[in-house]
């Protein structure tokens, strides 16, 4: 960090141009809020009101009269969370296993199983959904659920991190005559905490951000994830931006609140996963 | 004693890997294969008699339309979204960690925020930035006398109007790691640069740059992943009623969810499926081949 000397103007012109990018940055979720309290009459005026004069909680009344709000955020945090604990386990116990133990056909079954990182969902999303016809897991929380139980990205990304996690820790252990599982659960695993935590904030964000597999998985409201619920509300009802704006501020309040106060955290988990 | 320690160590390793594996047999590489061999087959959804037709569906798409208004929309589109992300992104991590900014942390905090907020509702956002009769685009444009444009309905707008939306989207991730390599270059460089007289520019495309190359080659990578599976951002803005086409901006992975899963057209839409991944992996190694090269020359 430089010390806070004085200004160049040179230097004052890069602040303000990083400032009015912010301002476009933020100027969004500005429109979004105050046209998400504006009354019907005072959103479609012209020219628009950029403050209103008039605020009414109309809109979000209608939003939890129509949809059922709570329902949507227990069907989108089971699929996140679900997925964060699965993925995040899963990941940290292969890429543990493939960095520090010798075991037949590891490099074939790393290999194979880091590939699929390669392939785009949007290659394998129909034989997935076939599956799942198969199943009768079409429509139903378990066919939502299913292919977010293991991540490639996440278990390179783990084996990574274990690759530079010190072997005498391990050696120690054993000599105590601790059992393999005890040393994984014990010492490995929880040494790798901030890397877990990283994980974990990259796979809730993209599950919470995930709109194709929930599109081609449910068909009744009842299993919809907010993403869908959102995107069918905006297709199906006339256009109200009132109600639409009302609608998605639902769901974008926790998370800005969310990011605001952990945004560090959240910052280098979302970029630093894609990183390493 | 030693053996039946290292046996003990390979019976765990397999007993916590083989399930794991499973996992990935059963919900990846079975379908990632299935993808492979349904795309030489004309299985369509509900019949259930299909034939091996070979390559015809990967020949057929070449003269079908949709697929071509598809891969030359997706190519376009991630080329703009790479180039005008990157540069914005990279321009301005460069401002930050370079010129004295007040407030670094704020800054980044808003610029990040469309990152984290997810795509449908920010897509509503924009859906009424550009709304034709009451947007408040068309109107700011009305003031400078420019007459409305139904940005998302016009087939010439459509693209560029969902680009806006996803280099806003976008900017923040890539800032964020531009920002991190940057950081991890030692002053000294830029010091020593400085004493021997560089200029500002100088020191940005002699020492930064090159030193920053590793990050560039991953955000590219990146880039021409998330340009070319775009789907929810496009799914959103031009799949609404009000925009009801639903052609004016098609996009590979659109058109395989429409020809598969709307058509029902299976083999067809598994062939474009592949064509997607043969077009990324294409890239990708092109990507890493010229950065070797690139290399070299230093």
């Amino acid at each position: 960090m430089k010390p806070r000397a004085k200004l160049h103007w040179f230097d004052v012109l890069w602040n303000i141009a990083l400032y009015l990018l912010a301002a476009v940055m933020l100027f969004p979720f500005f429109w979004l809020l105050t046209t998400s309290l504006k009354p019907a009459q005072y959103i479609l005026a012209v020219p628009p009101q950029i403050i209103p004069t008039v605020i009414t909680w109309d809109n979000y009344a209608q939003v939890f009269q129509k949809a059922n709000v709570l329902l949507l955020y227990f069907n989108t945090l089971r699929f996140a969370l679900v997925s964060t604990a699965c993925i995040v386990l899963t990941s940290s116990i292969a890429g543990y296993v493939f960095a520090k133990y010798k075991f037949p056909c590891k490099n074939i079954l790393f290999v194979l199983m880091i590939s699929t990182m390669m392939v785009p969902f949007q290659s394998y999303m129909i034989p997935l959904f076939l599956m799942m016809v198969r199943l009768h897991a079409v429509d139903t929380y378990i066919g939502l659920q299913l292919p977010y139980l293991i991540q490639a990205m996440g278990t390179f990304f783990m084996r990574q991190n274990f690759e530079s996690f010190p072997d005498v820790y391990m050696e120690a252990a054993r000599i105590e005559g601790a059992s393999e599982f005890t040393i994984m659960r014990r010492i490995s695993l929880p040494n790798l905490q901030s890397a877990m935590g990283g994980l974990a904030i990259f796979v809730f964000a993209s599950t919470w951000d995930n709109l194709i597999w929930p599109l081609i998985i449910t068909n009744t409201s009842k299993n919809y994830v907010w993403q869908l619920g959102l995107a069918v509300f905006q297709q199906r009802y006339t256009v109200d931006y009132g109600q639409f704006t009302a609608a998605a501020m639902v769901v974008v309040a926790p998370v800005i609140i969310f990011f605001i106060i952990f945004r560090t955290r959240i910052m280098s988990g979302i970029t630093l996963t894609g990183i390493k | 004693m030693r053996s039946s320690l290292e046996r003990k160590q390979t019976g765990f390793a397999l007993a916590m890997i083989l399930p794991i594996f499973a996992l990935y047999a059963i919900l990846r590489i079975y379908p990632i294969l299935q993808a492979f061999y349904l795309s030489l087959t004309n299985y369509q959804l509900g019949i259930r008699k299909y034939d091996f037709v070979g390559l015809a569906n990967y020949v057929d798409l070449l003269s079908n339309l949709d697929f071509l208004v598809s891969l030359k929309n997706s190519l376009l589109f991630a080329a703009l979204t790479l180039v005008f992300t990157l540069l914005i992104a990279l321009g301005v991590a460069l401002v930050m960690s370079r010129m004295s900014i007040r407030g670094i942390g704020l800054l980044q905090t808003v610029i990040f925020m469309p990152v984290v907020v997810s795509v449908v509702p920010s897509a509503i956002i924009w859906n009424w930035i550009y709304e034709p009769q009451y947007g408040i685009l068309n109107y700011v444009l009305s003031l400078v006398g420019v007459s409305p444009v139904n940005w998302l309905f016009n087939k010439d707008t459509a693209l560029y109007a969902v680009l806006v939306f996803v280099v806003w989207r976008w900017i923040g991730y890539y800032m964020i790691i531009f920002w991190v390599g940057l950081r991890a270059i030692p002053d000294a460089y830029v010091e020593a640069a400085k004493i021997d007289g560089a200029g500002a520019w100088k020191i940005v495309r002699s020492i930064l740059l090159p030193l920053l190359r590793p990050i560039v080659l991953l955000a590219t990578v990146l880039a021409t992943i998330n340009g070319f599976t775009i789907f929810s951002e496009v799914y959103v803005m031009t799949t609404g009623t009000q925009t009801a086409p639903g052609n004016a901006l098609r996009v590979l992975t659109s058109d395989i969810y429409e020809r598969g899963l709307v058509f029902y057209k299976v083999g067809q839409a598994n062939a474009e499926a592949i064509y997607l991944f043969l077009i990324l992996i294409g890239f990708t190694l092109a990507q890493f081949a010229m950065n070797r090269k690139k290399k070299d020359l230093y």
